[in-house]
Protein backbone atom coordinates (compact mmCIF):
# COMPACT_ATOMS: atom_id res chain seq x y z
CA UNK A 1 0.00 0.00 0.00
CA UNK A 2 1.22 3.33 -0.99
CA UNK A 3 2.14 5.81 1.64
CA UNK A 4 -0.57 8.77 2.18
CA UNK A 5 2.14 12.26 0.93
CA UNK A 6 1.62 14.79 3.47
CA UNK A 7 0.32 16.98 0.73
CA UNK A 8 -2.49 14.08 0.37
CA UNK A 9 -3.52 14.16 4.07
CA UNK A 10 -4.00 18.27 4.23
CA UNK A 11 -7.75 18.12 3.20
CA UNK A 12 -8.22 15.54 5.98
CA UNK A 13 -5.82 17.87 8.42
CA UNK A 14 -8.09 20.48 7.98
CA UNK A 15 -11.26 18.65 8.30
CA UNK A 16 -9.14 17.53 11.80
CA UNK A 17 -8.19 21.04 12.90
CA UNK A 18 -11.83 21.86 12.75
CA UNK A 19 -12.85 19.39 15.30
CA UNK A 20 -9.87 19.64 17.54
CA UNK A 21 -10.88 23.54 17.46
CA UNK A 22 -14.97 23.06 17.87
CA UNK A 23 -14.40 20.25 20.93
CA UNK A 24 -11.93 22.63 22.70
CA UNK A 25 -13.35 25.97 21.82
CA UNK A 26 -17.13 24.31 23.50
CA UNK A 27 -15.25 22.52 26.17
CA UNK A 28 -13.30 25.33 27.29
CA UNK A 29 -16.36 27.85 27.52
CA UNK A 30 -18.40 25.58 29.43
CA UNK A 31 -15.40 25.21 31.72
CA UNK A 32 -15.01 28.75 32.47
CA UNK A 33 -18.56 29.31 33.26
CA UNK A 34 -18.81 25.80 35.52
CA UNK A 35 -15.08 26.06 36.32
CA UNK A 36 -15.65 30.28 37.63
CA UNK A 37 -18.89 29.10 39.29
CA UNK A 38 -17.43 26.14 41.18
CA UNK A 39 -14.08 28.37 42.24
CA UNK A 40 -16.33 31.48 43.42
CA UNK A 41 -17.95 28.87 45.36
CA UNK A 42 -15.40 27.35 47.14
CA UNK A 43 -13.38 30.37 48.07
CA UNK A 44 -16.87 31.70 49.50
CA UNK A 45 -17.75 29.20 51.85
CA UNK A 46 -14.08 28.46 52.64
CA UNK A 47 -13.12 29.05 56.29
CA UNK A 48 -11.58 32.38 55.70
CA UNK A 49 -14.18 33.68 52.28
CA UNK A 50 -17.13 35.81 52.79
CA UNK A 51 -19.57 33.10 53.70
CA UNK A 52 -17.55 30.26 55.67
CA UNK A 53 -19.63 26.93 55.20
CA UNK A 54 -17.29 24.07 56.41
CA UNK A 55 -19.52 21.65 55.32
CA UNK A 56 -20.31 22.94 51.80
CA UNK A 57 -16.69 23.86 51.66
CA UNK A 58 -15.75 19.77 52.60
CA UNK A 59 -18.18 18.39 50.51
CA UNK A 60 -17.58 20.69 47.38
CA UNK A 61 -13.82 20.04 47.68
CA UNK A 62 -14.05 16.12 48.00
CA UNK A 63 -15.96 16.33 44.91
CA UNK A 64 -13.40 18.28 43.02
CA UNK A 65 -10.27 16.78 44.67
CA UNK A 66 -12.44 13.12 43.23
CA UNK A 67 -12.54 14.70 39.87
CA UNK A 68 -8.99 15.54 39.57
CA UNK A 69 -7.40 13.07 40.93
CA UNK A 70 -9.03 10.44 37.99
CA UNK A 71 -7.15 9.36 35.06
CA UNK A 72 -8.51 11.31 32.02
CA UNK A 73 -8.53 8.28 29.85
CA UNK A 74 -10.91 6.78 32.96
CA UNK A 75 -12.83 9.74 32.82
CA UNK A 76 -13.23 9.65 29.02
CA UNK A 77 -14.76 6.14 29.64
CA UNK A 78 -16.52 6.94 32.68
CA UNK A 79 -18.57 9.58 31.76
CA UNK A 80 -19.77 7.67 28.19
CA UNK A 81 -23.20 7.41 29.34
CA UNK A 82 -23.82 11.05 30.88
CA UNK A 83 -22.14 11.89 27.15
CA UNK A 84 -24.99 10.00 25.82
CA UNK A 85 -27.61 12.00 28.01
CA UNK A 86 -26.23 15.21 27.40
CA UNK A 87 -25.51 14.97 23.55
CA UNK A 88 -27.44 11.65 22.64
CA UNK A 89 -24.62 10.09 21.15
CA UNK A 90 -21.13 9.31 22.64
CA UNK A 91 -19.20 9.71 19.21
CA UNK A 92 -18.18 13.03 17.15
CA UNK A 93 -16.23 16.25 18.45
CA UNK A 94 -19.78 17.26 20.57
CA UNK A 95 -19.75 14.49 22.22
CA UNK A 96 -16.23 14.53 23.51
CA UNK A 97 -16.65 18.35 24.46
CA UNK A 98 -18.67 16.18 27.66
CA UNK A 99 -15.66 14.67 28.80
CA UNK A 100 -13.03 17.01 28.53
CA UNK A 101 -15.32 19.73 30.17
CA UNK A 102 -16.11 17.48 33.14
CA UNK A 103 -12.27 17.00 33.33
CA UNK A 104 -11.40 20.95 33.03
CA UNK A 105 -14.20 22.28 35.15
CA UNK A 106 -12.43 20.90 39.00
CA UNK A 107 -8.90 22.23 37.18
CA UNK A 108 -9.95 25.54 36.48
CA UNK A 109 -12.42 25.55 39.86
CA UNK A 110 -9.15 25.35 42.31
CA UNK A 111 -6.98 27.48 39.27
CA UNK A 112 -10.52 30.92 40.08
CA UNK A 113 -10.15 29.78 43.82
CA UNK A 114 -6.58 30.42 44.03
CA UNK A 115 -6.89 33.58 41.79
CA UNK A 116 -9.61 35.00 44.25
CA UNK A 117 -7.78 34.26 47.38
CA UNK A 118 -5.06 36.47 46.23
CA UNK A 119 -7.24 39.59 46.42
CA UNK A 120 -6.07 41.49 49.77
CA UNK A 121 -8.86 40.80 51.96
CA UNK A 122 -8.73 45.22 52.51
CA UNK A 123 -10.05 45.52 49.44
CA UNK A 124 -13.08 43.20 50.23
CA UNK A 125 -13.75 44.83 53.82
CA UNK A 126 -13.23 48.34 51.58
CA UNK A 127 -16.58 46.96 49.36
CA UNK A 128 -17.91 45.51 52.74
CA UNK A 129 -18.21 48.71 54.40
CA UNK A 130 -19.72 50.64 51.39
CA UNK A 131 -22.36 48.57 51.99
CA UNK A 132 -21.70 45.78 48.64
CA UNK A 133 -23.49 42.66 49.04
CA UNK A 134 -21.95 39.08 48.32
CA UNK A 135 -22.78 39.20 44.79
CA UNK A 136 -21.72 42.58 44.48
CA UNK A 137 -18.17 41.97 45.58
CA UNK A 138 -17.63 39.07 43.61
CA UNK A 139 -18.69 40.56 40.59
CA UNK A 140 -17.28 44.18 41.12
CA UNK A 141 -14.09 42.88 43.47
CA UNK A 142 -13.12 39.24 43.50
CA UNK A 143 -13.09 38.67 39.51
CA UNK A 144 -12.12 41.85 38.64
CA UNK A 145 -8.71 41.79 40.73
CA UNK A 146 -7.97 38.25 40.32
CA UNK A 147 -8.28 38.74 36.30
CA UNK A 148 -4.95 38.55 35.53
CA UNK A 149 -3.81 35.10 37.69
CA UNK A 150 -7.48 34.34 36.04
CA UNK A 151 -6.22 34.82 32.56
CA UNK A 152 -3.18 33.47 32.88
CA UNK A 153 -5.24 30.46 34.88
CA UNK A 154 -7.35 30.29 32.30
CA UNK A 155 -4.69 29.94 29.52
CA UNK A 156 -3.20 26.79 31.26
CA UNK A 157 -6.37 25.09 31.40
CA UNK A 158 -7.25 25.47 27.61
CA UNK A 159 -3.55 23.82 26.44
CA UNK A 160 -4.55 21.36 28.79
CA UNK A 161 -7.56 20.54 26.78
CA UNK A 162 -5.89 20.73 23.65
CA UNK A 163 -3.77 17.97 25.00
CA UNK A 164 -7.04 16.49 26.25
CA UNK A 165 -8.42 16.60 22.83
CA UNK A 166 -6.10 14.14 21.42
CA UNK A 167 -7.24 11.31 24.00
CA UNK A 168 -10.78 12.17 23.25
CA UNK A 169 -10.04 12.10 20.01
CA UNK A 170 -8.70 8.44 20.06
CA UNK A 171 -12.15 6.97 21.42
CA UNK A 172 -14.17 8.22 19.11
CA UNK A 173 -13.93 12.18 19.14
CA UNK A 174 -12.02 12.92 15.96
CA UNK A 175 -9.48 15.92 16.16
CA UNK A 176 -6.13 16.64 15.59
CA UNK A 177 -4.79 14.24 18.11
CA UNK A 178 -6.73 11.18 16.81
CA UNK A 179 -5.68 11.94 13.24
CA UNK A 180 -2.08 12.16 14.14
CA UNK A 181 -2.22 8.50 15.56
CA UNK A 182 -4.51 7.40 12.83
CA UNK A 183 -1.68 8.58 10.22
CA UNK A 184 1.30 9.03 11.99
CA UNK A 185 1.46 6.16 14.36
CA UNK A 186 -0.93 3.30 13.25
CA UNK A 187 0.00 3.82 9.22
CA UNK A 188 3.96 4.32 10.30
CA UNK A 189 3.79 7.69 7.97
CA UNK A 190 6.08 9.65 10.19
CA UNK A 191 6.02 13.17 7.81
CA UNK A 192 2.55 13.31 8.66
CA UNK A 193 2.76 12.80 12.05
CA UNK A 194 5.23 15.30 12.18
CA UNK A 195 3.26 17.65 10.54
CA UNK A 196 0.43 17.16 12.72
CA UNK A 197 2.51 17.25 16.20
CA UNK A 198 4.26 20.45 14.45
CA UNK A 199 0.55 22.02 13.79
CA UNK A 200 -0.33 21.11 17.43
CA UNK A 201 3.04 23.10 19.27
CA UNK A 202 2.45 25.91 16.49
CA UNK A 203 -1.40 26.44 18.42
CA UNK A 204 -0.09 25.62 21.73
CA UNK A 205 2.86 28.43 21.38
CA UNK A 206 0.25 30.85 19.97
CA UNK A 207 -2.44 30.38 23.03
CA UNK A 208 0.12 30.82 25.22
CA UNK A 209 1.79 33.80 23.75
CA UNK A 210 -2.01 35.62 23.00
CA UNK A 211 -2.66 34.46 26.92
CA UNK A 212 1.03 36.04 28.16
CA UNK A 213 0.13 39.19 26.00
CA UNK A 214 -3.12 39.38 27.72
CA UNK A 215 -1.89 39.22 31.20
CA UNK A 216 1.59 42.04 30.67
CA UNK A 217 -0.90 44.25 29.37
CA UNK A 218 -3.29 44.25 32.29
CA UNK A 219 -0.20 44.74 34.54
CA UNK A 220 1.26 47.17 32.43
CA UNK A 221 -1.61 49.17 33.14
CA UNK A 222 -2.18 48.43 36.81
CA UNK A 223 0.97 47.82 37.63
CA UNK B 1 -23.60 60.99 67.20
CA UNK B 2 -21.27 57.79 67.70
CA UNK B 3 -21.69 56.34 70.97
CA UNK B 4 -20.55 52.87 72.78
CA UNK B 5 -21.72 51.79 75.70
CA UNK B 6 -19.71 48.97 77.84
CA UNK B 7 -18.44 47.26 74.01
CA UNK B 8 -16.46 44.13 74.80
CA UNK B 9 -14.98 42.18 72.32
CA UNK B 10 -13.33 38.30 73.14
CA UNK B 11 -11.56 36.08 70.75
CA UNK B 12 -12.28 32.51 71.36
CA UNK B 13 -9.68 30.84 71.78
CA UNK B 14 -6.91 29.31 74.54
CA UNK B 15 -6.55 31.52 76.48
CA UNK B 16 -9.24 33.94 75.32
CA UNK B 17 -7.85 37.12 74.13
CA UNK B 18 -10.07 40.08 75.24
CA UNK B 19 -9.37 42.79 72.86
CA UNK B 20 -12.10 44.96 74.09
CA UNK B 21 -12.32 45.16 77.55
CA UNK B 22 -15.85 47.38 78.94
CA UNK B 23 -15.22 50.59 76.41
CA UNK B 24 -17.64 53.43 76.27
CA UNK B 25 -17.32 56.72 74.36
CA UNK B 26 -19.03 59.14 73.27
CA UNK B 27 -18.37 61.07 70.33
CA UNK B 28 -20.32 64.52 69.55
CA UNK B 29 -21.32 65.26 66.17
CA UNK B 30 -19.58 67.40 64.30
CA UNK B 31 -15.66 66.37 66.18
CA UNK B 32 -12.68 64.87 65.30
CA UNK B 33 -12.09 62.64 68.08
CA UNK B 34 -8.81 60.70 68.27
CA UNK B 35 -8.04 57.61 69.39
CA UNK B 36 -4.62 56.77 70.81
CA UNK B 37 -2.78 53.91 71.71
CA UNK B 38 -0.22 51.45 71.10
CA UNK B 39 -0.64 48.44 68.51
CA UNK B 40 -2.04 45.89 70.07
CA UNK B 41 -4.09 48.19 72.57
CA UNK B 42 -7.52 47.57 70.67
CA UNK B 43 -7.89 50.07 68.39
CA UNK B 44 -8.21 48.42 65.17
CA UNK B 45 -10.72 46.23 66.87
CA UNK B 46 -12.77 49.22 67.92
CA UNK B 47 -12.93 50.31 64.34
CA UNK B 48 -13.58 46.98 63.06
CA UNK B 49 -16.81 47.03 65.44
CA UNK B 50 -18.31 50.63 64.52
CA UNK B 51 -17.89 49.46 61.07
CA UNK B 52 -19.28 45.87 61.63
CA UNK B 53 -16.42 44.08 60.22
CA UNK B 54 -16.87 42.80 63.73
CA UNK B 55 -19.19 42.11 65.90
CA UNK B 56 -18.73 42.73 69.71
CA UNK B 57 -19.26 40.19 72.21
CA UNK B 58 -21.63 42.33 74.12
CA UNK B 59 -22.16 46.54 74.65
CA UNK B 60 -24.31 48.58 72.55
CA UNK B 61 -23.07 50.59 69.66
CA UNK B 62 -25.02 53.15 68.47
CA UNK B 63 -24.56 55.42 65.54
CA UNK B 64 -27.04 58.33 64.86
CA UNK B 65 -29.43 56.98 66.52
CA UNK B 66 -29.13 53.61 64.94
CA UNK B 67 -28.04 50.79 67.21
CA UNK B 68 -25.70 48.65 64.68
CA UNK B 69 -25.19 45.58 67.09
CA UNK B 70 -29.12 44.56 66.34
CA UNK B 71 -29.57 45.37 62.85
CA UNK B 72 -30.09 42.50 60.12
CA UNK B 73 -28.20 42.02 57.18
CA UNK B 74 -30.08 44.03 54.49
CA UNK B 75 -30.22 47.35 57.33
CA UNK B 76 -27.02 46.60 58.02
CA UNK B 77 -25.70 47.28 54.34
CA UNK B 78 -27.89 50.61 54.27
CA UNK B 79 -26.56 52.02 57.41
CA UNK B 80 -22.62 51.09 56.13
CA UNK B 81 -23.35 53.91 53.48
CA UNK B 82 -23.93 56.57 56.64
CA UNK B 83 -20.88 55.52 57.52
CA UNK B 84 -17.38 56.11 55.46
CA UNK B 85 -14.26 54.18 55.94
CA UNK B 86 -10.57 55.40 54.93
CA UNK B 87 -7.67 52.51 55.36
CA UNK B 88 -4.28 52.68 56.47
CA UNK B 89 -3.91 50.74 52.93
CA UNK B 90 -6.11 52.62 51.11
CA UNK B 91 -7.60 49.29 49.77
CA UNK B 92 -8.47 51.06 46.16
CA UNK B 93 -9.03 48.70 43.50
CA UNK B 94 -6.34 47.88 40.97
CA UNK B 95 -9.11 47.05 38.10
CA UNK B 96 -10.57 50.67 38.28
CA UNK B 97 -9.75 53.71 37.12
CA UNK B 98 -9.57 56.70 40.12
CA UNK B 99 -12.48 57.88 38.61
CA UNK B 100 -14.89 53.98 39.19
CA UNK B 101 -12.92 53.49 42.32
CA UNK B 102 -15.23 57.13 43.86
CA UNK B 103 -17.81 55.58 42.23
CA UNK B 104 -17.77 51.97 43.85
CA UNK B 105 -20.15 53.38 46.89
CA UNK B 106 -22.39 55.23 44.55
CA UNK B 107 -22.85 52.11 42.22
CA UNK B 108 -23.40 49.66 44.77
CA UNK B 109 -26.46 51.32 46.37
CA UNK B 110 -27.61 51.67 42.57
CA UNK B 111 -27.34 55.04 41.65
CA UNK B 112 -28.42 56.32 38.01
CA UNK B 113 -25.15 56.87 35.99
CA UNK B 114 -25.46 60.63 35.63
CA UNK B 115 -25.88 61.17 40.08
CA UNK B 116 -22.86 59.05 39.95
CA UNK B 117 -20.94 61.26 36.93
CA UNK B 118 -21.95 64.30 39.00
CA UNK B 119 -20.83 63.47 42.02
CA UNK B 120 -17.96 62.21 41.52
CA UNK B 121 -16.50 65.26 39.36
CA UNK B 122 -17.87 67.07 42.65
CA UNK B 123 -15.20 64.78 45.04
CA UNK B 124 -12.63 64.40 42.79
CA UNK B 125 -12.55 68.26 42.37
CA UNK B 126 -12.68 68.41 46.38
CA UNK B 127 -9.34 66.05 46.67
CA UNK B 128 -7.89 68.02 44.09
CA UNK B 129 -7.21 64.86 41.59
CA UNK B 130 -9.66 65.60 38.61
CA UNK B 131 -6.71 65.66 36.43
CA UNK B 132 -5.95 61.98 37.48
CA UNK B 133 -9.26 60.56 37.26
CA UNK B 134 -8.52 58.44 34.28
CA UNK B 135 -5.69 57.22 36.19
CA UNK B 136 -5.26 53.98 38.05
CA UNK B 137 -4.16 53.48 41.28
CA UNK B 138 -0.76 51.87 40.68
CA UNK B 139 0.02 55.11 39.03
CA UNK B 140 -0.04 57.33 41.98
CA UNK B 141 1.97 58.61 45.13
CA UNK B 142 0.29 57.21 48.52
CA UNK B 143 -0.77 60.57 49.28
CA UNK B 144 -2.72 60.62 46.23
CA UNK B 145 -4.25 57.23 46.30
CA UNK B 146 -5.44 58.14 50.25
CA UNK B 147 -6.96 61.19 48.45
CA UNK B 148 -8.93 58.54 46.21
CA UNK B 149 -10.03 56.85 49.50
CA UNK B 150 -11.04 60.16 51.04
CA UNK B 151 -13.16 60.88 47.70
CA UNK B 152 -14.67 57.44 47.75
CA UNK B 153 -15.92 57.15 51.00
CA UNK B 154 -17.18 60.65 51.08
CA UNK B 155 -19.25 59.72 47.94
CA UNK B 156 -22.27 58.30 50.02
CA UNK B 157 -22.80 61.31 52.19
CA UNK B 158 -21.93 59.53 55.10
CA UNK B 159 -22.24 61.67 58.62
CA UNK B 160 -19.48 59.92 59.72
CA UNK B 161 -16.02 59.20 59.05
CA UNK B 162 -14.13 56.60 60.32
CA UNK B 163 -10.13 56.59 59.64
CA UNK B 164 -8.04 53.32 60.23
CA UNK B 165 -4.71 54.90 61.06
CA UNK B 166 -5.20 56.47 57.27
CA UNK B 167 -2.04 58.52 57.48
CA UNK B 168 0.75 55.89 58.99
CA UNK B 169 2.01 54.94 55.46
CA UNK B 170 2.48 58.34 54.68
CA UNK B 171 5.19 61.10 54.62
CA UNK B 172 5.30 63.78 57.69
CA UNK B 173 4.85 66.08 55.19
CA UNK B 174 2.05 64.04 52.55
CA UNK B 175 0.41 63.24 56.29
CA UNK B 176 -0.25 66.83 57.18
CA UNK B 177 -1.80 67.47 53.86
CA UNK B 178 -4.26 64.65 54.72
CA UNK B 179 -5.07 65.85 57.92
CA UNK B 180 -5.51 69.41 57.23
CA UNK B 181 -8.27 68.00 53.88
CA UNK B 182 -10.46 65.94 56.79
CA UNK B 183 -10.26 68.95 59.21
CA UNK B 184 -11.59 71.18 55.92
CA UNK B 185 -13.93 68.55 54.43
CA UNK B 186 -15.41 68.55 58.52
CA UNK B 187 -15.15 72.46 58.84
CA UNK B 188 -17.79 72.28 55.32
CA UNK B 189 -19.46 69.36 55.91
CA UNK B 190 -19.99 69.45 59.63
CA UNK B 191 -19.12 65.21 59.73
CA UNK B 192 -18.02 63.29 62.53
CA UNK B 193 -14.51 61.73 62.37
CA UNK B 194 -13.48 59.17 64.19
CA UNK B 195 -9.79 58.19 63.94
CA UNK B 196 -7.54 55.84 65.67
CA UNK B 197 -3.79 56.24 65.52
CA UNK B 198 -0.06 55.42 66.83
CA UNK B 199 1.21 58.79 66.57
CA UNK B 200 0.51 61.68 68.76
CA UNK B 201 1.31 64.19 66.04
CA UNK B 202 -1.95 63.41 64.39
CA UNK B 203 -4.04 64.14 67.58
CA UNK B 204 -2.13 67.29 68.38
CA UNK B 205 -3.23 68.52 64.24
CA UNK B 206 -6.99 67.84 64.17
CA UNK B 207 -8.51 66.19 66.39
CA UNK B 208 -10.81 68.06 69.10
CA UNK B 209 -11.10 65.49 71.78
CA UNK B 210 -9.31 62.50 72.52
CA UNK B 211 -9.13 59.25 74.36
CA UNK B 212 -6.19 56.92 75.60
CA UNK B 213 -6.50 52.90 75.00
CA UNK B 214 -4.50 50.71 76.58
CA UNK B 215 -4.71 46.41 76.44
CA UNK B 216 -8.31 46.66 75.21
CA UNK B 217 -9.42 49.69 77.57
CA UNK B 218 -9.97 53.55 77.67
CA UNK B 219 -7.90 54.67 80.11
CA UNK B 220 -8.21 58.25 79.23
CA UNK B 221 -10.82 60.78 77.30
CA UNK B 222 -12.10 64.06 76.98
CA UNK B 223 -11.42 67.45 74.76
CA UNK B 224 -8.06 67.84 74.36
CA UNK B 225 -7.89 71.10 75.81
CA UNK B 226 -9.04 69.86 79.21
CA UNK B 227 -6.61 66.97 78.72
CA UNK B 228 -3.85 69.60 78.57
CA UNK B 229 -4.92 71.30 80.83
CA UNK B 230 -4.25 68.82 83.39
CA UNK B 231 -0.99 67.86 84.70
CA UNK B 232 -1.90 64.97 85.50
CA UNK B 233 -3.21 63.26 82.09
CA UNK B 234 -1.16 60.53 79.83
CA UNK B 235 -2.28 61.94 76.81
CA UNK B 236 -0.81 65.36 77.48
CA UNK B 237 1.98 63.38 78.62
CA UNK B 238 2.21 62.09 74.59
CA UNK B 239 1.29 65.28 72.96
CA UNK B 240 3.76 67.15 74.62
CA UNK B 241 6.26 65.24 76.08
CA UNK B 242 8.65 66.86 78.79
CA UNK B 243 11.29 64.21 78.84
CA UNK B 244 12.35 62.19 82.08
CA UNK B 245 14.94 64.36 83.91
CA UNK B 246 16.95 63.31 86.43
CA UNK B 247 14.76 64.34 89.34
CA UNK B 248 17.20 63.04 91.86
CA UNK B 249 18.76 65.22 94.62
CA UNK B 250 16.19 67.79 93.71
CA UNK B 251 13.48 67.46 95.60
CA UNK B 252 9.98 67.77 94.64
CA UNK B 253 9.30 68.85 91.31
CA UNK B 254 5.76 69.44 89.94
CA UNK B 255 4.00 69.73 86.24
CA UNK B 256 2.45 72.90 85.20
CA UNK B 257 0.17 73.47 82.74
CA UNK B 258 -0.39 76.66 80.54
CA UNK B 259 -3.14 76.42 78.26
CA UNK B 260 -4.90 79.74 77.68
CA UNK B 261 -3.34 82.18 75.22
CA UNK B 262 -1.89 84.15 77.80
CA UNK B 263 0.90 81.09 78.17
CA UNK B 264 3.17 83.77 77.06
CA UNK B 265 2.41 86.04 80.03
CA UNK B 266 5.60 85.96 82.62
CA UNK B 267 3.61 84.31 85.10
CA UNK B 268 6.78 82.61 86.62
CA UNK B 269 8.75 85.20 86.64
CA UNK B 270 6.41 87.61 88.54
CA UNK B 271 5.70 84.37 90.69
CA UNK B 272 8.92 84.20 91.90
CA UNK B 273 9.00 87.98 92.76
CA UNK B 274 5.83 88.52 94.59
CA UNK B 275 6.46 85.24 96.54
CA UNK B 276 9.85 85.64 97.00
CA UNK B 277 11.12 82.23 95.87
CA UNK B 278 13.39 80.24 93.83
CA UNK B 279 12.07 78.36 90.38
CA UNK B 280 14.32 75.82 88.93
CA UNK B 281 12.78 74.74 84.93
CA UNK B 282 13.26 70.82 84.83
CA UNK B 283 12.04 70.40 81.59
CA UNK B 284 9.22 72.28 79.59
CA UNK B 285 7.67 72.63 76.04
CA UNK B 286 4.92 74.31 74.47
CA UNK B 287 3.19 73.05 71.51
CA UNK B 288 -0.02 74.36 69.34
CA UNK B 289 -2.89 72.20 69.92
CA UNK B 290 -6.16 72.38 68.90
CA UNK B 291 -5.11 76.16 67.31
CA UNK B 292 -3.92 77.01 71.00
CA UNK B 293 -0.98 77.32 72.07
CA UNK B 294 -0.18 75.13 75.11
CA UNK B 295 2.72 74.77 77.68
CA UNK B 296 4.02 72.57 80.04
CA UNK B 297 6.70 72.94 82.16
CA UNK B 298 8.42 70.61 85.05
CA UNK B 299 9.72 73.00 88.11
CA UNK B 300 11.15 72.53 91.41
CA UNK B 301 10.26 75.46 93.63
CA UNK B 302 12.25 76.13 96.80
CA UNK B 303 12.55 79.09 99.37
CA UNK B 304 16.26 81.08 99.64
CA UNK B 305 15.78 81.45 103.67
CA UNK B 306 12.59 78.83 104.31
CA UNK B 307 9.93 76.48 104.00
CA UNK B 308 7.65 76.74 100.48
CA UNK B 309 4.21 77.71 101.09
CA UNK B 310 2.71 75.23 98.34
CA UNK B 311 -0.73 76.70 99.15
CA UNK B 312 -0.19 80.01 98.06
CA UNK B 313 1.76 79.16 95.15
CA UNK B 314 -1.38 76.91 94.17
CA UNK B 315 -3.21 79.77 94.71
CA UNK B 316 -1.18 82.55 92.87
CA UNK B 317 -0.78 79.93 89.65
CA UNK B 318 -4.75 79.01 89.76
CA UNK B 319 -5.68 82.18 89.73
CA UNK B 320 -4.25 82.78 86.71
CA UNK B 321 -5.15 79.88 84.80
CA UNK B 322 -2.04 78.05 85.23
CA UNK B 323 -2.70 74.44 86.95
CA UNK B 324 -0.31 72.39 89.23
CA UNK B 325 -0.24 68.87 89.64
Amino acid sequence: MKKTTVAESLPELWVALGETAWMVALSFIVTLILGTLVGVLLRLSAPDGLRPKAWAYTIFGGIVNLARSLPFLILLIAVIPVTRFIVGTAYGPTAAAVPLAIGAIPFFGRVVEAALREVAPGKVEAAQVMGATTWQIVRKVLLPEAAAPLVSGGTLTLVMLIGYSAMAGTIGGGGVGDFAIRYGYQRFNTPVLLVSVAVLIVIVQAIQSIGDLIVRGMAHKRG
Amino acid sequence: MITLDSVTKVYAGKPPVVALDDVSLDVPAGQIFGILGRSGAGKTTLLRCLNLLERPTSGRIVVDGVELTSLDAASLRSTRRRLGTIFQHFNLLGSRTVADNVAFGLEVQGASKAEIGTRVAELLDLVGLTDRARAFPSQLSGGQKQRVGIARALATRPQVLLMDEATSALDPTTTEQILDLVRSIRDATGITVLLITHESDVVRRICDAAALMEDGRVVEQGALLDLVADPASRIADQLIPLGRPDLAGIGASQLLSFVHDDAAEPVLSRLTRELGIDVSILGGAIQQISGHKVGRLRVAFSHPHGEVDDRAIRAYLAERGVSVS
